[in-house]
């Protein structure tokens, strides 16, 4: 008769019966055994054995059960891992990057896209290393493709023409082997025929000695109508004339009806005669400008150049509608800018000179002389660092002529790795009441002088009442965005917090009275110091009231 | 000062040149006259619109942005100092942040943001990018062996 089992032999869970064990296993008999069973009074071995039979038969049940219920288990993480998937899953579909809308995803991409490397490969064809060392996999500096393989919503929007009109292309000098197949001539179809007929935005680079036209090349000149930024780079002057001379030059049918910037290192006047059907050309970048030519300058509105063949102002006269002008120093002795008039430009806007004191004839020096730019609101003057020449001077009084003589309301100035001092900085800023940006940099400065001092944090204080009564105005009473990059190590910080306070703290009438503006905007960086983050507590606190306050220093150190 | 109501209902005080850096707010404005009734903002939780008014105190009185002459630079990602850390010290929300400033047609946090999530992107392989938004590789078999053949190139190398 079968016995109902008791809880005992219930699984503790499922409630299932369990099987009973055969052997009773009372070991506090068995211990007592052990101390009188032996000599004559020893178990028989038959006993034993059957004993052991029955513990072996357990043992068996046991690892059947085990294996049962790790089987079980096994089963249960894998439904365990696949509800974790499909958790994961369904949270995507609320997920903040889907509720996104379609036209902001597009912003999104567009900026990602804003450059598509694309490099030959195999790069082994010379010994001359690519432009750009790619550090990860290729498909990483491709975003159009990483973004068009996310998932389908992301494909369906990557289909848009514009992600796929940006292309910066870097090629090795080999011939054209247009019979076998070539998977960077592939690569490069595919961004031409997905980018339909939007405009192209091209970078190419070509690295060492050609050995005929690139290919790339040739598939590229077939849509010069859809050029609209060509920007071409290469390693030697023998490339350059290959690539421009040997090809552009022999096809002269090619116009470029959307070009609007073209920038090509070395051009000669006989190359840049080439682009001479680009009716919407405005930006020219290149090293020497060459007149005349026939490439349309008068309707450029943007140029940067190292030096001009003839007079500079012959470029002022060949470009009466220039609105950025940016001035270089060339490298050769005698290639750079020669003597000019006197001349008068009402269109400059934006004017920048690159000043590398390696040659006596001087750009900087050369340029305030002899311009006056009456409508000019953005002056950059910079120092090349590449370049040790003599340390020469800051134009202190061609300065102050060619701004007397300019009458203009200059609303940005930046100086950069220029030597001057703080009395003359001082001295500019005074004739510059209209300035509302300004920035300084005094790192690698020649010669070795920095003008942001205690002297010129004091100077930018603004003026108290009574101070008012006896003193000119505040200096620079308009300055809203101020960026300071000092590489010493003594620095007024005490000084620049008071400073800054007194110009942020304005209330409406101090503005109305005195006519200085409230600070907006402050960067302060050091290169040789940390920043002490409780001495830099109270500009903290403005950043908070509403100031954008950035200091940072050496080791990552901030506030 | 006028007042808003975030959609969780809190309410925040702002004065008007604040606002106005938002286009739709701005268009509200001109319609109100009393400042003493509170613009509600369904779409816009008070984390979120916290954060918002923090971006627009911060940015008041600079010029507004018009559309570039130069297309090109306006699709460089260069972000300001002070913008960076304040996108990337509330990245947990970016997207919410980004739809808010969508919402209210606040033109430079909308490219803030967007620009942000562009840096994220750009030097990650596609599953980098799943694993950094959660997205799900819902792509069909044949749509991957389109994929695999148009990325062979970039893959090999």
């Amino acid at each position: 008769m079968s016995q109902s089992p008791t809880n005992a032999d219930l699984c503790w869970k499922c409630k299932n019966p369990v099987q009973k064990a055969r052997v009773n296993m009372n070991s506090s008999e068995l211990f007592t055994r052990f101390r009188s069973e032996y000599g004559t009074h020893a178990s028989s071995a038959q006993q034993v054995d059957e004993v052991v039979d029955l513990c072996n038969k357990d043992l068996e049940d046991y690892e059947a059960e085990i294996a049962r219920l790790q089987g079980r288990i096994l089963l249960l993480q894998k439904k365990q891992k696949h509800l974790r998937i499909y958790r994961t899953n369904v949270r995507f579909l609320s997920s903040p990057v889907r509720r996104l809308p379609d036209e902001v995803l597009s912003i999104i991409f567009e900026f990602a896209c804003d450059r598509n490397l694309i490099q030959e490969y195999p790069w082994s064809l010379d010994q001359n290393p690519p432009p750009t060392n790619l550090k990860s996999p290729a498909m990483a500096y491709i975003p159009v493709l990483s973004i068009s393989s996310t998932c389908s919503r992301w494909r369906s929007i990557a289909k848009s023409p514009s992600l796929w009109s940006k292309l910066q292309l870097e090629i090795t000098s080999k011939a054209a082997t247009p019979e076998q197949p070539d998977p960077f001539m592939e690569i490069l179809d595919l961004f031409l025929s997905r980018s339909a007929q939007r405009l192209l935005e091209i970078k190419l680079s070509i690295i060492g000695d050609p050995q005929g036209t690139p290919l790339a090349l040739e598939v590229l000149a077939q849509h010069t109508s859809r050029w609209k930024v060509f920007e071409f780079e290469a390693t030697s002057l023998d490339n350059r004339r290959m690539v421009i001379t040997e090809y552009l030059n022999t096809n002269a049918h090619l116009d470029f009806p959307n070009l609007e910037k073209l920038s090509i290192g070395n051009a000669s006047s006989g190359v840049l005669d080439i682009f001479r059907s680009a009716p919407k050309i405005r930006r020219l970048r290149n090293w020497f400008i060459t007149l005349p030519s026939q490439l349309p300058y008068a309707q450029l509105t943007h140029i940067a150049c190292w030096a001009v063949s003839g007079r500079l102002d012959n470029l002022l006269d060949q470009c009466p509608n220039l609105l950025s002008l940016e001035l270089r120093p060339s490298r050769k002795r005698n290639g750079s800018f020669h003597s000019m008039i006197h001349k008068t430009s009402d269109t400059i806007k934006f004017l920048t000179l690159v000043d590398n004191s390696a040659t006596t004839d001087r750009l900087l020096e050369l340029a305030l002389s002899s311009l006056t730019l009456s409508e000019l609101k953005e002056l950059c003057i910079r120092r090349e660092l590449s370049y040790n020449g003599y340390d020469a001077g800051w134009p202190k009084d061609l300065f102050t002529s060619f701004l007397s003589r300019s009458s203009c309301q200059l609303t940005k100035l930046v100086i950069s790795s220029i030597g001057l001092s703080d009395t003359d900085l001082i001295a500019a800023l005074q004739l510059l009441p209209s300035l509302v940006i300004l920035q300084l940099d005094d790192n690698d400065a020649s010669p070795k002088i920095s003008p942001i001092t205690s002297n010129f944090i004091c100077a930018l204080e603004p003026l108290g009442a009574l101070e008012r009564s006896i003193s000119n105005s505040t200096l620079i009473p308009k300055l809203r965005y101020l960026s300071l990059n000092f590489s010493g190590n003594e620095f007024d910080d005490l000084g620049f917090i008071s400073m800054i306070s007194s110009r942020w703290l304005l209330d409406s009438m101090d503005t109305e009275i005195t006519g200085v503006e409230r600070i907006r905007s402050v960067e302060m960086r050091f290169q040789e110091r940390e920043v002490d983050a409780t001495v830099y507590q109270p500009l903290q606190l403005l950043d908070r009231m509403g100031l954008r306050v950035t200091v940072c220093g050496m080791n990552d150190t901030k506030i | 000062m006028f007042t808003l109501l975030s959609e969780d209902g809190i309410s925040f005080q702002a004065e008007r040149d604040v606002l106005e850096r938002s286009v739709l707010l701005k268009n509200m404005l001109e319609d109100v006259q009393d400042s003493s009734n509170s613009i509600p903002l369904p779409n816009v939780a008070s984390a979120v619109l916290e954060k918002v008014l923090h971006f627009c105190e911060h940015h008041r009185g600079d010029p507004l942005p018009v559309p570039e002459e130069d297309e090109t630079r306006m699709r460089k990602i260069v972000i300001e100092d002070w913008d960076y850390d304040f996108i990337s010290a509330n990245c947990d929300i970016v997207f919410e942040i980004i739809m808010a400033a969508n919402y209210l047609d606040i033109k430079d946090l909308l490219d803030l943001g967007c620009k942000y999530v562009a840096s994220l992107i750009k030097g990650k392989s596609t599953e980098q990018i799943r694993e950094l938004f959660h997205i799900v590789n819902d792509l069909t078999p044949e749509e991957e062996e389109k994929i695999k053949k148009e990325n062979q190139w970039a893959e090999a190398v």
